[in-house]
């Protein structure tokens, strides 16, 4: 039997996120009828598994997990060393030698303003400084008298530079932050990689069969098999699928060409990697359509986006009446993670919501780091603050029954992540709340939030279908302005428009029917593979002009359309609204086409509707509390749609398509590396620099 | 003076705006029943505070200006001094400037708490250095502000030590009065604090746009430009009115019977973008809506309890804006919620008691 040889050298123990993952893809791997192994860092313990573990690893991915070197030792005592020397020249500074130090130049002048001594003592002292006059002058004497004096300057200041310069050396191969430090634990990464994955080979024997699979690594890892090829030859007999989880460009499609000379040292990486991929069959992957055109776009090789493995199938959830609804986040207790908005939002909630019982929160609050980064330490203090009212937060970090368990019983899961950095990364978390049918609240535009963008949109598309009747579009020819070019132009049959930023933003005043409950918009983003987003607001005004409500949206397409549908409330008490459309992040020319707009009526007492389905996606992190709102305020409704969406996302994220697809890579005949360059991203090709 | 009992240093005379601090050093002495001592430096111009409930002020004089590095490390020498001598079991020491005393200690106090009202870096560049190295001997450290805390914590490495957030908000709950019904106010707008051209925009009071709102100026003339700043507010015509600097119990009286107070810093530095002023929450505790720069938390807090008005921005246009809107909410059913939105805001999270208790939880239940 094939054997399914997951190497995660992250694994230490059976907790954890990368446990987790590992986990799934092996049971699936076992079901699909390969034999699963699992290649784990050395101080993972063999717990039981069903399958054959080889702790073989001596270093995890992350830094943190590397022990100490001696150079970080020697970095260590110097601290140390100069932190006792700082506390001892403070002591000096704060005290009556300090005081005559600062006063030296100017005793004379000090005791002129106080003749008497005062309460410091510090007269007659200050008086002896006056002794410093003549003992500076005379050394002025002497060295005005030395011949050559600025060839010895001269050779002072050499050698005194020459000295920072080596200490300067010195500390950035030795400290944790320097370049050269980075540098040496890269290539130690790489070495102890290609060692360690050496000796696991060796012990297994692979086949062409096999099938190895590294969720977790970077250019080091990847530098680490290319030795491994060199020296062991049956090593290339299996087939290599390598994952790639990590951000390359900030930002969006449309701002990379401005970091690609960035790129270089990684493309020149891969470029070498492939130049010695030789006779091995290996395949790209990254688990987002986003990070896939990242990495081809610097690596020119073709990469594949796999589904995310560890979720479980959807099951029937009820919300009990009797009990709290649960409001958990799930993953450390980092800022990029947006942990260090909970405080303020338990607030927000507190009268309304976790005092009259109707919430409670559950919140993972271990940290990334040791020490914890400065944000989520504040905002861990806070919520310990809170004294358990209602907020129960976990210190350490989830053993997986654990993680499960809090998981299945939540009711509503709470990702208020950063929209940048999770443009093109994926969240785990969210794609098991996705599958187990949880309605979730994240970012609109970003990875997260684009993950059920579809299904908002198709609610809302749905919702304007079946009540018709109730519909009203804005007056055909309507009037448009960009307010700060002062163009204006009527929006006509070919209902296309173009807007920029602020100042390019397009802004009509229309007047809103009577019975408005809301106002939709719905447009279709031509440049809606580069990561584009439209900002919708729009200011509601009453009968004597005076602003009454003002609220905004972020339309980002998901992935079926590039149609986004707009819904706004509009309060009863406004009678125009001043709609304006502009680029959601930067001033960049956006077209849009087959825009219409027009209202919703609804009732007097008729209840409000829900905005969206399966979450709410926030526009800032300031619209966070009322995203919450939302969800709890309809929460049946997004429990129901959360479900009815489930088995679609269980059936694209499963470990078993996982492996399936892996596998199917495997039985092609040639490797990523010996592929031509018509399976390239077409922009990367023309993007080759000379 | 006693020995054994709770030592504060302070870096400004008590009485001219310290009074977060007093308030903690109140909170100390009611929960462990010691007696109190505050350090202060001497603020020529202030008189020396006779305080009740057994807090005892000692003045600390130096032969040069206390601000200046000498008049610093007098102080900061007389003070280590003193507290050698009186041994106390709880030391707080209030703000960066104040950090150096940690190191001219014989002996830690079983209790340190470092109340940081000021940002690491307000009173110079060395001090984050003071503050980190200095890490050893604080058992607690008190933030006012959220993002101040996160931006000291790293630069300091305080990761490790406890850590509290406690607004500068001081009125307890005891002392909270019944605000003065919206019918019965004067239907102005007042600021009250440090006026200077450079920092706190008295320039946008000498536009006549701004003048046909009545606004009421108290304050210290101070800064790089006083004499501009004075002339500004001098010729200021309209509505708006220049008071001078009164003493805090004036303003404690004259406050509630405004409809509006104002909360704004030009954001020049980190103290200032995450302003989080005592008199902003004294407004709220008077029940006075506040009209208040987006600064982080005031806007937070205004968002939250919708007890009064943020202005989009720092600009001229925007406080024009805010002050617009304020005017046509005044006398209105909206404003009334405001105001009590106000009391709701004290009486649920605001109150020196609430805040106290943040960091209550972290001391020991004796010393």
């Amino acid at each position: 039997m094939s054997r399914f040889i997951l190497i995660d050298q992250s694994i230490v123990d059976i907790g954890g996120h990368h446990y987790e993952y590992a986990q799934h893809v092996l049971s699936a791997a076992k079901a699909a009828g390969y034999t699963p192994v699992l290649a784990a860092h050395r101080e993972f313990k063999d717990t039981g598994a069903p399958w054959k573990v080889f702790p073989a690893y001596r270093l995890g991915f992350w830094k943190r997990m590397s022990k100490a070197t001696v150079g970080e030792r020697l970095a260590k005592t110097y601290t140390n060393l100069y932190h006792r020397f700082f506390v001892l020249k403070t002591r000096l500074f704060f005290s009556q030698l300090g005081f005559l130090w600062v006063v030296r130049n100017n005793a004379i002048e000090y005791l002129r303003w106080h003749p008497f001594d005062s309460a410091f003592k510090i007269g007659y002292a200050a008086a002896l400084a006056v002794i410093f006059l003549p003992i500076r002058a005379l050394f002025r004497i002497l060295a005005a008298i030395v011949p050559f004096r600025g060839f010895f300057r001269q050779i002072w200041e050499t050698a005194w530079t020459t000295m920072r310069g080596a200490l300067g050396l010195l500390f950035e191969s030795l400290s944790s932050g320097g370049t050269l430090h980075d540098w040496r634990f890269q290539r130690r990464k790489a070495k102890m990689f290609a060692a360690d994955t050496l000796d696991l080979l060796r012990a297994l024997k692979p086949e062409a069969g096999d099938l190895i699979f590294i969720p977790t690594l970077g250019v080091p890892e990847m530098v680490g098999l290319t030795e491994v090829w060199d020296r062991y030859q049956d090593s290339m007999r299996p087939s290599y699928h390598l994952l790639f989880r990590r951000n390359l460009y900030d930002g969006r499609e449309w701002q990379y060409g401005d970091q690609d000379e960035l790129m270089t040292p990684l493309r020149n990486a891969f470029l070498a990697f492939r130049s010695r991929l030789s006779s091995a069959r290996v395949f790209f992957y990254t688990d987002t359509e986003e990070l896939t055109k990242q990495h081809e776009r610097v690596s020119s090789l073709p990469f594949h986006t796999c589904p995310i493995p560890h979720t479980e199938s959807p099951s029937l959830r009820v919300a009990s009446p009797a009990k709290p609804l649960q409001l958990v986040y799930l993953g450390d207790a980092r800022a990029e993670k947006g942990y260090h908005y909970f405080p303020a939002l338990v607030e927000d909630l507190r009268r309304d919501f976790l005092a009259t019982g109707r919430v409670e929160f559950k919140i993972q609050s271990n940290y990334n780091i040791p020490k914890g980064e400065s944000e989520a330490v504040v905002a861990r203090c806070l919520l310990q603050g809170v004294g358990g009212d209602g907020v129960t937060l976990f210190l350490e970090p989830l053993p997986s029954e654990q993680y499960r368990s809090v998981l299945r019983e939540a009711d509503l899961l709470i990702l208020p992540y950063d929209r940048d950095n999770y443009y093109a990364r994926s969240s785990g978390v969210l794609i098991e709340a996705l599958t187990a049918g949880i309605p979730v609240v994240a970012p609109a535009a970003s990875w997260l939030g684009r993950q059920f963008a579809d299904s908002v949109y198709e609610y809302r598309n749905r919702l304007l279908q079946t009540r018709e009747e109730d519909v009203v579009p804005a007056r055909r020819h309507q009037l448009w302005q960009q307010s700060g070019t002062g163009k204006s132009w009527y929006l006509g049959a070919s209902r296309e428009m173009h807007f920029g930023g602020e100042d390019r933003s397009a802004q009509s005043w229309i007047n809103v029917p009577r019975d408005t409950g809301y106002l939709w918009i719905r447009m279709d983003l031509d440049s809606a593979e580069e990561g584009h987003a439209v900002l919708l607001n729009v200011t509601g005004h009453d009968r004597s002009g005076r602003k009454c409500e003002e609220s905004s949206d972020i339309l980002a397409p998901g992935y079926a359309s590039t149609q986004v549908v707009g819904l706004v409330p509009v309060g009863p008490q406004t009678t125009k609204v001043l709609v304006s459309l502009r680029h959601a992040f930067a001033d960049v020319e956006l077209t849009v086409t087959n825009f219409e707009i027009g209202f919703l009526l609804q009732n007097e007492g008729d209840a409000p509707l829900p905005l969206s389905a399966v979450g709410a996606g926030y526009t800032d992190v300031g619209n966070l509390s009322a995203a919450v709102r939302e969800v709890l305020a309809h929460y049946d409704h997004y429990r129901d749609t959360a479900m009815d969406n489930a088995p679609a996302a269980y059936d694209f994220h499963n470990a078993g398509r996982l492996v399936s697809m892996l596998s199917t890579q495997a039985s092609t005949r040639e490797s990523t590396g010996a592929k031509q360059e018509t399976g390239m991203a077409k922009t990367v090709a023309a993007r080759v620099s000379a | 003076m006693s020995t054994g009992g709770i030592v504060q240093v302070s870096d400004i005379s008590v009485g001219s705006g310290n009074f977060d601090s007093l308030s903690l050093l109140r909170s100390l002495v009611d929960l462990y029943g010691l007696p109190a001592t505050i350090l202060e430096p001497d603020q020529q111009d202030k008189a020396i505070s006779q305080l009740e409930g057994g807090l005892d002020v000692v003045r600390i004089p130096t032969s040069t200006h206390f601000r200046s590095t000498t008049g610093r490390i007098e102080f900061v020498s007389s003070v280590a001094a003193k507290i050698n001598q009186l041994r106390p079991r709880i030391l707080i020491i209030r703000c960066s400037w104040n950090i150096p005393v940690l190191y001219r200690l014989a002996k830690k106090p079983p209790l340190v708490i470092y109340h940081a009202t000021e940002s690491t870096t307000y009173y110079g560049n060395f001090d984050p250095e003071f503050n980190r190295h200095a890490r050893q001997w604080i058992d607690v450290v008190v933030f006012p502000e959220e993002n101040r805390a996160a931006i000291d914590i790293r630069r300091c490495g305080f990761e490790k030590i406890p850590v509290a957030l406690a607004y500068n908000s001081p009125t307890r709950l005891a002392d909270l009065e019944d605000p003065i019904p919206p019918a019965d106010r004067n239907g102005r707008i007042y600021y009250s604090g440090a006026l200077d051209v450079n920092a706190t925009f008295v320039d946008y009071y000498g536009d006549t746009r701004m003048q046909a709102f009545p606004i009421d100026i108290y304050g210290y003339i101070g800064g790089s430009e006083p004499e501009r700043t004075r002339k500004v507010l001098v010729n200021a015509g309209g509505q708006i009115r220049y008071k001078g600097f009164v003493d805090t119990k004036y303003l404690e009286a004259a406050r509630p019977n405004y409809a509006y107070s104002l909360t704004i810093w030009k954001t020049s530095n980190e103290n200032q973008t995450y302003a989080c002023p005592c008199k902003f929450f004294e407004s709220i505790a008077s029940g006075v809506p506040p009209v208040t720069a987006p600064h982080p938390q005031p806007k937070q807090i205004v968002e939250r309890y919708k007890c009064g008005i943020v202005m989009k921005g720092w600009g001229f246009q925007d406080m024009l804006d805010a002050f617009t809107r304020a005017m046509q909410l005044y006398g209105t059913p909206e404003y009334d919620e405001m105001v009590q939105n106000c009391n709701i805001a004290m009486k649920e999270e605001l109150n020196w008691d609430r805040q106290f208790e943040r960091v209550r939880r972290l001391l020991p239940r004796s010393i």
